[in-house]
């Protein structure tokens, strides 16, 4: 099948107040295909949200080109277009979330897209019942816990039917609870609606619940792989200050001192089994 | 001298429908020279009980003495307790104001009345507790500098009022891996040049590693006080039922242990579960039958 994503040597400069260039992104090539997970991990400062906002227009190639599903968002006629086609969820549920009840704020893209309004409140149904807050429809957001905040704004997205979820850290500022429950949408999102999602985070944890992690590191793509493959090479990882996750670091202890043990092992599940095989 | 609370409650909006009880008798003595854990789950009363140590707010039932001042009483000095009592909130970069780093860490020491070269040193000494260089950071704008930089400018400008005690509220959230590292290796620097610190968490891995005592909150009570390995060997299971995360060591060894290996259970880093099973392996007591 075709890609749906297709970034051709993606180059993107930042210029600071001082006048001077920073270049963020130095030549990126990635294809993404419909229906794949894909994490993108990376510190702060190595491009991964300047790759992102180039996925809905947000920001438009300075050199290179981004495809999605066949529209170049160097186009400005397919702006709006793009950007139905692909949502964004950012860190702060607090900033996306705009109207004083729920339903009201899930309903506030699909408006915009001038959709029927009997049709506007199915969409609305639908997206609730996706990210499980139905029963919060005539809440009002600011008391919502921030694991169900950030839901919302995710079925704010979803009302406008994207085929394509960007999330950028969206549980960097959650609790554990709030954590769960999000990357539990989002696994939903992508194995029963079908979506193409790119997760971008800091934790590990949720990078190995991807079909794919993309490493990045100044502004150049340095890894990619399936999970098991990317975080395999812990001393690549290491050297790029990046987590390594607990059992992969015990299974390298293990195996330095004489323990023979697959080297893809990730959870405590697949240690328990290892160790007992 | 201790922080001393005496069955400290408090009610948020009381006498109105908003009415909601975050603490609830709190009995606690904190003494210096420690390194405290706080955890509990989100509402739990972590951040309420955090702002009553340097009197941000007041119970609305018992005490709280710091150094012996009743923070209750009329008149008691509250500047000094915040002097002494330093509290670093969550993304305390969002606080940041003023056009250069040196202004920003000088903000509170300057109503201390010191000389211009003392002010100086105090911004350089914070500086330096946060590994930040202060000829190339000093005239900086703090608005130009990473995330990271901008969440220890935030710490030094707490630190440049020589704090006793240091509250800390979820100081690496939103952080990359190498941030969150530094940060917390700076603020063990800080325990171990004698500043008593609480260290509110979700990060058990964190707290394994670091803290000596933890404290678990649950509805407005504290349910454990105690060592901190104590508190994750005696009641995993039960930090679990309440919403909390164990460290992910200790989740391995209770596997194992339902396996019917004989490990040692109060293993919370990866060196010591490393250790645990090599030791089992070479006396051949793998087992591997649920039991």
């Amino acid at each position: 099948m075709d890609e749906i994503i297709k970034i051709n040597n993606l180059e993107h400069w930042y210029i600071n107040v001082q006048g001077h260039n920073r270049q963020a992104l130095k030549g990126i090539n990635l294809q993404i295909r419909p229906g794949e997970f894909v994490a993108i991990i990376g510190h702060n400062g190595s491009g991964k949200s300047t790759l992102a906002m180039h996925l809905n227009a947000l920001l438009i190639p300075d050199h290179g080109s981004v495809i999605i599903n066949g529209m170049d968002t160097r186009k400005p006629e397919l702006l709006w277009d793009i950007r139905q086609q692909v949502g964004m969820v950012f860190q702060n549920p607090d900033n996306q979330l705009i109207a004083t009840v729920v339903e009201d704020d899930v309903a506030f893209g699909p408006e915009n897209l001038g959709i029927e309004p009997a049709q506007i409140s199915h969409l609305v149904n639908e997206s609730l019942r996706i990210v499980d807050m139905s029963a919060y429809r005539k809440q009002a957001p600011h008391l919502l816990s921030g694991g169900q905040k950030q839901r919302v704004a995710i079925a704010g997205i979803l009302a406008m039917k994207p085929n394509v979820m960007v999330l950028d850290e969206p549980t960097a500022m959650l609790d554990p609870a709030g954590r769960a429950e999000v990357m539990q949408t989002v696994l939903k999102l992508n194995q029963e609606e079908n979506l193409t999602i790119i997760l971008i985070t800091h934790f590990m944890e949720e990078a190995i619940l991807a079909d794919r992690v993309v490493v990045m590191e100044e502004g150049h793509i340095v890894m990619d792989g399936r999970p098991r493959e990317v975080f395999a090479q812990v001393g690549k990882i290491k050297a790029l200050g990046l987590d390594v996750p607990p059992m992969m670091e015990l299974r390298n202890q293990l195996n330095q001192a004489g323990v023979q043990l697959p080297a893809d092992i990730l959870t405590v599940e697949e240690m328990v089994v290892a160790l007992c095989r | 001298m201790p922080i001393r609370l005496e069955n400290v409650s408090y009610v948020y909006q009381p006498d109105s429908p908003f009415q909601a009880e975050a603490l609830h008798e709190v009995n606690l003595v904190i003494n210096e020279g420690e390194f405290i854990g706080l955890v509990g789950h989100t509402g739990s009363g972590k951040s309420t009980l955090a702002q009553h140590l340097n009197g941000l707010l007041k119970p609305t039932g018992g005490k709280v003495y710091v150094d012996d001042w009743d923070l209750t009483a009329p008149g008691v000095p509250l500047k000094k307790i915040r002097e002494k009592v330093g509290l670093v909130f969550q993304y305390p970069e969002h606080q940041l104001f003023e056009d250069t780093v040196y202004k920003e860490i000088a903000f509170g020491p300057k109503n201390l009345g010191l000389s211009a070269e003392a002010l100086t040193q105090r911004v350089k000494k914070a500086l330096q507790m946060v590994h930040l260089d202060y000829d190339i950071y000093a005239d900086a704008s703090p608005f130009d500098l990473s995330g990271g930089e901008k969440r220890r400018v935030a710490l030094a400008s707490v630190l440049a009022m020589e704090p006793a005690y240091l509250i800390l509220d979820e100081p690496t959230a939103g952080l990359d891996p190498r941030s969150r590292l530094e940060i917390m290796e700076q603020i063990g620097e800080l325990h171990n040049a004698g500043i008593t610190v609480i260290l509110i968490s979700h990060n058990m891995d964190d707290v394994a590693q670091l803290t000596e005592r933890l404290i678990v909150m649950h509805q407005g009570r504290i349910i454990y006080d105690d060592a901190t390995r104590r508190v994750f060997l005696n009641h995993a299971a039960r930090l679990k039922e309440f919403g909390l995360d164990i460290p992910t060591v200790t989740k391995l060894v209770l596997a194992l242990q339902k396996k019917g290996w004989q490990l040692r259970q109060d293993v919370f880093t990866v060196e010591e579960a490393r250790d645990e099973i090599l030791k089992v392996i070479r006396e051949g007591q793998r087992h591997c039958s649920e039991i």
